[in-house]
């Protein structure tokens, strides 16, 4: 009998030596530890040191051919100058504002002339003058198919470009570009295009040296491109990090960095890059799922020590209808219910931890032009109830999205909402890419019905969240909507052939007014980013491109 | 033992066959174009398409995997879809880590042991009841789990060492110094301590099994010292077939490395398979999968010839 006594006087023994380490760890984790400096009281930028910004993907790319998503996308931001670059205004509205580009014009939004600036220079060992050439060499090379560039899309409108972003006939190349002299670009689009050069901030149509990467070879090219920015690159270790230091010779003394240099360490899990940041290793930190509150209420948060801080991002949540289906794309009043009844704000509080903000139109704040309340179905299931009870029986409704835990939810949250209605909804996942391929044979095949979908704006422009995703023409590009409206055509043509700012944004307004009336997709939310940073450094503005201008910050 | 070895490796290329196309198999049956993937947004379907011409996509199932084994005798594994680069060249880049890791994680697995030994050798005690409990607590942790705990404790709290990355090496695979040691410490703990719960685990069943054998109660009969007895009679045996199990796991370890090397951020292997994954990046999944294949069934072969060390008695000829 002795033995089983022992065995439990060993668990027991286990349990308190278990228990004792939980009250360790528990002091551990009352006491400070020691993240980053104190507080300074606000002080003026000075040069030197280093920022410390986690990166939590491998970038697919960091130069202008090929940099896509957000990672490479970030590190080009640094490295990379366009003709615009993208700045905030007084009233919080992203713009293009002159940048290599001194000043542009344009009579009929077709034919497009820039006049470059004088004494902008390559990074070393390149170290010369940038020219209109340049811009030629540079856009030809990403529009040429052979290239495999993934976002030449953005130079679609050049004459010369199918509109995929590829050379109609690489032997002719993209020939609505062209220098007229050193410091003179001129660009024929293939329609008159208002905003055009609001695109041209984009990685992809910067200017970089072609000729040095055709001597040094596109790979290696890759992994150390050469552009005209306050920041070069040192180093890219795959899966490690990428390392940039400051360009001594930036042609630019009103924009030169502070920082000696930047580390971007690669880190691909999020609860990782939040313990290192807590460490003290990071300045910045995205926060894993589930743990913003904990996070809002960290004592360091309280003290000041960091900043948490959520900031709008230029990107809108959506659920599409395909206007093509029989049951929905035919029944005004069965869309309007189900935008009566889908339920923005528990998505809201129940999945995005209240981050993100309800949408009530397709473009978000922050766009030029944008507008409030343009959404005439606000919030309303009683009268969703109502219309729905006067349809008759409708069939089970489908809603599609691609896998992901959080679209998961949020389907779910959407679900509760329009069952309450008197809709029955059928939820369904798939894998991202399959689900475009689904998305977008219409109502061919399984047919999609209502989906989700999300759109980030690759430039800051009305145009930008309405022509891709409402114009008729798109629908084989990914308005998986297939909406189709003449009079929205008409409207979004008038606005790209108007020059005047304020016309255009009423325009694009009165478009997106009538798109909202006939409800082919409900706005849910729009993102907002939760970011942790540390206050050791100054100058800190997650703009809401996504991107951080590192060329303001400083060490406190 | 030559003969033994030449067959072992003609089986090692059998293996080699079925693995490309059991991965060729399950890449194209899980659902995902990558030539959407590659892509992106705003594609126009003749994009799509002419992708999947450039990437050779459009071609049948069969006549893609004969030019993948045609590219694979001439040693090229291909490029990546996604960073445009020969895979054997990435292969090259995160291989030393990866075996770096698995190769500590292999030594740490190897405590389980004496511990399994330890707990045989006092069965019923409080201390066999703890560290049985203990291996069957730690074994049932995921690796994922662990890792955090490891580097919410070790790297945040106590602030002792890295959270993540790796350091340079030296002779390929040797870290180069006290920061890429350091850095290699919490992910082998993570990657072998689960191991070293299991291993524990089998080795204390294995010797309870041996010192209840006949042969031992006969050398106890002799009136040799339990010293002896369990040194020089119990341990070999009883420590094989944990042997082969450690042997085998360098291999299996491949596969803990994915998410080891992920939460720790640590290039290598299985980081490299678990983005090219998500990417639907064919040519870097085969070539990952079939590194691991390598390295799992040389494992083995050197697991079997081992056993001629430890057990005479066992022949590997014929």
């Amino acid at each position: 009998m002795k033995k089983p006594t022992t065995r439990w006087r060993g668990l027991v023994i286990l349990a308190g030596v278990l228990i004792i380490a939980g009250l360790l760890l528990g002091a551990c984790g009352s006491s400070s530890s020691g993240g980053g400096a104190s507080p300074s009281a606000a002080s003026s930028p000075k040069p030197g040191g280093t920022y410390n910004f986690p990166l939590t993907a491998n970038p697919v790319s960091i130069a202008p051919v090929n940099a896509q998503e957000s990672e490479g996308m970030q590190v080009a931001h640094q490295v990379f100058e366009g003709l615009v670059k993208y700045q905030m205004n007084d009233k919080g509205e992203m713009g293009a504002v002159p940048n290599i580009a001194e000043s542009w014009d344009t009579t009929d939004s077709q034919t497009w002339t820039f006049h470059l600036k004088k004494g902008v220079m390559f990074q070393a060992p390149v170290s010369r003058e940038v020219t209109a050439q340049d811009f030629v060499n540079g856009w030809n090379y990403v529009t040429d198919p052979k290239n495999q560039s993934y976002v030449s899309y953005i130079l679609a409108p050049v004459e010369g470009s199918d509109d995929g972003g590829y050379q109609v006939d690489p032997k002719k190349g993209l020939t609505g570009v062209t220098a007229i002299d050193p410091y003179t670009l001129q660009v024929k689009l293939r329609y008159p295009f208002s905003e055009f050069y609001m695109t041209l901030g984009h990685t992809v149509a910067s200017a970089w040296p072609v000729d040095y990467m055709k001597q040094v070879g596109a790979k290696a090219f890759g992994l150390k491109p050469i552009g005209t920015g306050p920041y070069m690159v040192e180093s890219w270790k795959a899966n490690q990090a990428v390392e940039l230091v400051k360009n001594p010779s930036y042609w630019n003394k009103d924009a030169a960095g502070y920082v000696d240099n930047i580390h971007m360490p690669i880190i691909p899990e999020s609860q990782t890059v939040w313990l290192e940041f807590q460490k003290g290793s990071l300045d910045y930190s995205v926060v894993p799922p589930g743990q913003v509150a904990a996070a809002e209420a960290n004592p360091k948060v309280k003290s000041g020590e960091w900043s948490a801080k959520k900031w709008p991002n230029l990107a809108i949540y959506f659920i599409g209808m395909n206007m093509t289906d029989k049951t929905l794309g035919t029944n005004l009043d069965l869309r309007k219910a189900i935008a009566e009844s889908t339920d923005a704000t528990n998505v809201i509080n129940i999945v995005n931890e209240g981050v993100s903000l309800p949408a009530t139109g397709y473009i978000p704040e922050g766009i030029p032009g944008y507008r409030a309340d343009q959404s005439p179905y606000k919030y309303n299931p009683e009268d969703a109830k109502t219309i729905i009870a006067g349809l008759g029986t409708i069939p089970t409704l489908n809603y599609w999205y691609n896998t992901d835990e959080g679209h998961q939810k949020i389907g779910e949250v959407l679900q509760a909402g329009w069952t309450a209605a008197g809709l029955d909804i059928k939820l369904s996942n798939f894998e991202w890419s399959t689900f475009l391929d689904k998305l977008s044979k219409g109502n061919q095949g399984s047919g999609s019905q209502m989906f989700r979908m999300g759109w980030i704006g690759d430039y800051p422009s009305m145009d930008n969240f309405l022509y891709p995703l409402f114009q008729s023409s798109q629908a084989r590009t990914g308005s998986y909507t297939f909406y189709s409206n003449t009079q929205v055509d008409a409207l979004l043509q008038q606005a790209r052939s108007t020059v005047d700012a304020q016309q255009r944004y009423s325009l694009y307004a009165q478009a997106e007014k009538l798109i909202l009336t006939d409800m082919p997709a409900v706005p849910l939310y729009y993102y907002r980013d939760f970011r942790v940073v540390n206050n050791r450094i100054g100058g800190f503005v997650f703009n809401p491109m996504g991107f951080v201008d590192m060329w303001t910050v400083w060490v406190k | 033992m030559i003969t033994y070895i030449v067959r072992r490796l003609f089986q090692l290329v059998i293996v080699l066959i079925g693995v490309t196309i059991i991965t060729f198999l399950i890449m194209f049956a899980i659902p995902g174009d990558p030539a959407r993937q590659l892509a992106g947004k705003n594609a126009t379907p003749e994009r799509i398409a002419a992708i999947r011409l450039q990437l050779g996509l459009n071609r049948s199932l069969p006549v893609q995997y004969v030019k993948f084994v045609g590219r694979l005798a001439h040693g090229d594994l291909g490029e990546s879809y996604q960073l445009q680069k020969p895979v054997l060249q990435m292969i090259w880049e995160n291989a030393p880590n990866t075996i770096q890791l698995a190769l500590a994680a292999v030594l740490i697995e190897l405590l389980g042991i004496p511990l399994g030994i330890y707990s045989a050798l006092r069965q019923y005690t409080f201390w066999d009841t703890t560290l049985t409990t203990a291996a069957l607590i730690i074994w049932g942790i995921p690796v994922f789990v662990l890792g955090l705990f490891m580097q919410w404790f070790f790297g945040l709290k106590l602030n002792l060492l890295p959270l993540i990355g790796a350091g340079d090496n030296v002779l390929w695979i040797i870290p180069a110094n006290w920061n890429s040691f350091a850095s290699l410490i919490l992910p082998a703990v993570t990657l072998g301590l689960i191991e070293v719960a299991y291993i524990s685990y089998m080795q204390r069943a294995s010797m309870l099994e041996v010192i209840r054998s006949d042969y031992i109660r006969t050398a106890r009969a002799k009136g040799l010292s339990e010293r002896k007895v369990v040194t020089k009679h119990a341990f070999k045996n009883a420590v094989i077939p944990v042997m082969t199990i450690a042997g085998i796991d360098l291999g299996a370890l491949m596969g803990g490395a994915i998410l080891t090397e992920t939460v720790f951020a640590r290039p290598g292997i299985g980081l490299m398979i678990y983005q090219a994954i998500g990417a639907r990046d064919l040519p870097v999944v085969a070539g990952g999968v079939l590194f691991a294949t390598l390295v799992y069934v040389f494992a083995n072969l050197f697991v079997d010839l081992g056993y001629a060390w430890v057990d005479p008695r066992i022949r590997l000829e014929g």
